[in-house]
């Protein structure tokens, strides 16, 4: 099974190995990633497999940070 | 200014602090196909029915219909900006509208977006399709909405939490009807919508026009979707303004909506069945078209004490062809709804407006729902008036008639004409009284026919001069004493004598 992994800059071999791992556990077959270089992401990665991603992104976590912070301690959105 | 901004830098660190950092994961589909609004979507295993969906380039669309391996899903808006290979992502939620006090006065599509120009913020949601209110939930229909026509609230009269259809062919007045009753609602605390589905630009912006003259855009608002829309967006517009609604509702206040019209509501969801490739049945309509209509209109109600004692009342149109009630579209709606009043073609051409056809017009929930000042003087009208129409078939043999079947002819035609009304001026509660009473009392026997408008006009002028107190009181507390009617009754034949002489 083939990943897609997107990543800001180039990543150790180490890095990338415990990746892959980590996702050949979730699909329980081996995977072999595809490396994407875009820093729009920040920070972090983010990884497609088999229709799901998995967004470890530094972008994303700023987003969800940003409406976290909006929302006030008692707040009861629903 | 310093401790301010320690307090504030705390309170963010004290936030942070509990921020989770988990990585967030989710499903994502691939377009391999759209055409004529509906996407064919791979992937997103995880989707259900009616789940709002988020593509690529930011249009919003609805899974509905979830295949094997794949999904079908319409297109809310954009459908031209999505392309084969795209991202669709799923959101986890259903179609929710804005409900509240933000709506009055606005203009809004079936999301919620304004279309007045203005934004619009709202803090309270609801999902636009929602079951509808259980047995235990509800209580006995027993409070008056009224039109402020004489011919619906004497005849046909409508309660706060009926269903209550306007049905008659194009152009017969269907509308006007609806909106005299929205018109009426002013000062009543009654939150109307009026529910625009496939209609005309045009039309819908005189409609606005219209209300806005009256005064009446400071209690309603308009739900809008032109014939340009895509059909999705004509299929929900019933359903977002009757979760608007039930946002009222269920805070214990009443609201009326009107869903003008249901014909074309079918029309939309037949465009979509059948794109979606769903078997076509009677007249290609798709076979759950009933459940369409019955799931909207079992929604309006009236709440039980416990649950805030709310209403919601529901006037939906539908379009006949040809004056035919029979056919499919009208026959489910009839069986929905409680009563309809049926506008006819040719009553409307003979200059009877509102064209409303007694004999076929019934209200289900009936005298309950009449204000006591009505309910006293509405007795027997509408046997009265089958008499006349039967008696009318036999006048042109000429015969001669004897005196007191004259006296019913004359009454009977005065009662046609007094049931005329011109649109856009609906009477108050103590004006249709005042106006019952002098046909019981024989006033208009002796008044040509012609006249009677004017004589009407007269009375009222007269009446609001001489008995200000006891109309003000009839409208305040929808009830009259005897002493009442008597000084009515009294202004009235002074009235008629003066005109006589």
């Amino acid at each position: 099974m083939i990943a897609k992994l997107t990543v800001t800059k180039q990543i150790t071999n180490t890095q990338m190995e415990a990746i892959r791992q980590k996702l050949s556990d979730i699909a329980q077959e081996n995977v072999t990633l595809q490396t994407v270089i875009d820093d729009a992401i920040i920070g972090g990665f983010v990884a497609e497999l088999n229709g799901k991603i998995y967004d470890c992104s530094l972008k994303t976590r700023l987003k969800e940070l940003q409406s976290y912070l909006k929302v006030a301690e008692n707040d009861n959105k629903y | 200014m310093t401790t301010n901004i320690e307090t504030i830098s705390a309170y963010i660190k004290k936030r942070l602090d509990s921020f989770s950092v988990a990585p967030s994961v989710y499903e994502v589909g691939t377009v391999t196909a759209c055409a004529d609004g509906v996407i064919r979507v791979k992937g997103l295993p995880g989707r259900r029915y009616d789940e709002l969906l988020q593509f690529d380039c930011g249009a919003y669309g609805l899974a509905f219909q979830l295949e094997e391996d794949f999904i079908s899903v319409v297109m809310l808006s954009d459908a031209d900006r999505v392309t084969v290979g795209s991202a669709v992502y799923g959101t986890g939620r259903v179609i929710e509208v804005p409900i509240g006090d933000v709506l009055t006065g606005r203009i809004v599509d079936p999301l919620g977006r304004p279309l007045d120009g203005r934004p619009l913020e709202a803090n309270a949601f609801r999902p636009a399709e929602r079951p509808a209110p259980s047995i235990i939930d509800r209580q006995k229909v027993n409070r008056s909405l009224p039109t402020g026509i004489l011919s619906i609230d004497s005849m046909t009269p409508i309660g706060k939490g009926q269903r209550e259809l306007i049905i008659g062919d194009r152009q017969t007045g269907k509308t006007t009807i609806a909106i005299d009753t929205i018109l009426n609602q002013a000062g009543n605390n009654v939150h109307c919508f009026y529910c625009a589905i496939a209609q005309k630009a045009s039309t819908i912006a005189s409609i606005i026009e219209e209300l806005t003259a009256a005064g009446a855009m400071e209690y309603t608002t308009v739900v809008a979707t032109t014939s340009a829309d895509s059909p999705t967006l004509q299929y929900l517009a019933p359903y977002a303004a009757c979760a608007m609604a039930e946002g009222f509702m269920y805070a214990g206040e009443d609201a009326l909506v009107v869903y003008d019209d249901l014909s074309k509501h079918a029309v939309a969801y037949r465009t979509m069945s059948l794109l979606l490739h769903r078997p076509a049945g009677r007249e290609a309509y798709p076979g759950d078209v009933f459940y369409l209509h019955s799931r909207l209109l079992e929604r309006a109600a009236q709440l039980s004490p416990e649950l805030g004692g709310g209403s919601m009342t529901a006037l939906p149109i539908i379009e006949t062809l040809n004056g035919d009630i029979s056919a499919y579209i009208p026959t489910n709606v009839i069986s929905i709804t409680d009563g309809q009043i049926f506008l006819d073609t040719d009553l409307f051409n003979n200059g009877m407006r509102p064209a409303i056809n007694v004999g076929l017009s019934v209200s289900r929930v009936g005298r309950n729902a009449q204000r006591p000042a009505m309910r006293q003087v509405s007795g027997g009208l509408r046997i009265e008036l089958s008499q006349y129409r039967e008696l009318v078939s036999f006048t042109p043999f000429g015969t001669d008639i004897d005196p007191a079947t004259h006296k019913m002819l004359t009454s009977g035609a005065a009662l046609t004409e007094i049931l005329k009304q011109k649109k856009h001026v609906p009477y108050s509660l103590s004006t249709l009284v005042s106006l019952l009473l002098a046909h019981k009392e024989g006033v208009y026997i002796s008044v040509p026919i012609q006249e009677i408008s004017a004589f009407n006009h007269g009375l009222c002028a007269y009446l609001a001069a001489q008995c200000m107190n006891t109309l003000n009181h009839i409208d305040v507390t929808g009830e009259m004493t005897d002493t009442e009617q008597q000084i009515l009754v009294e202004a009235i034949k002074a009235y008629a004598e003066s005109k006589r002489n």
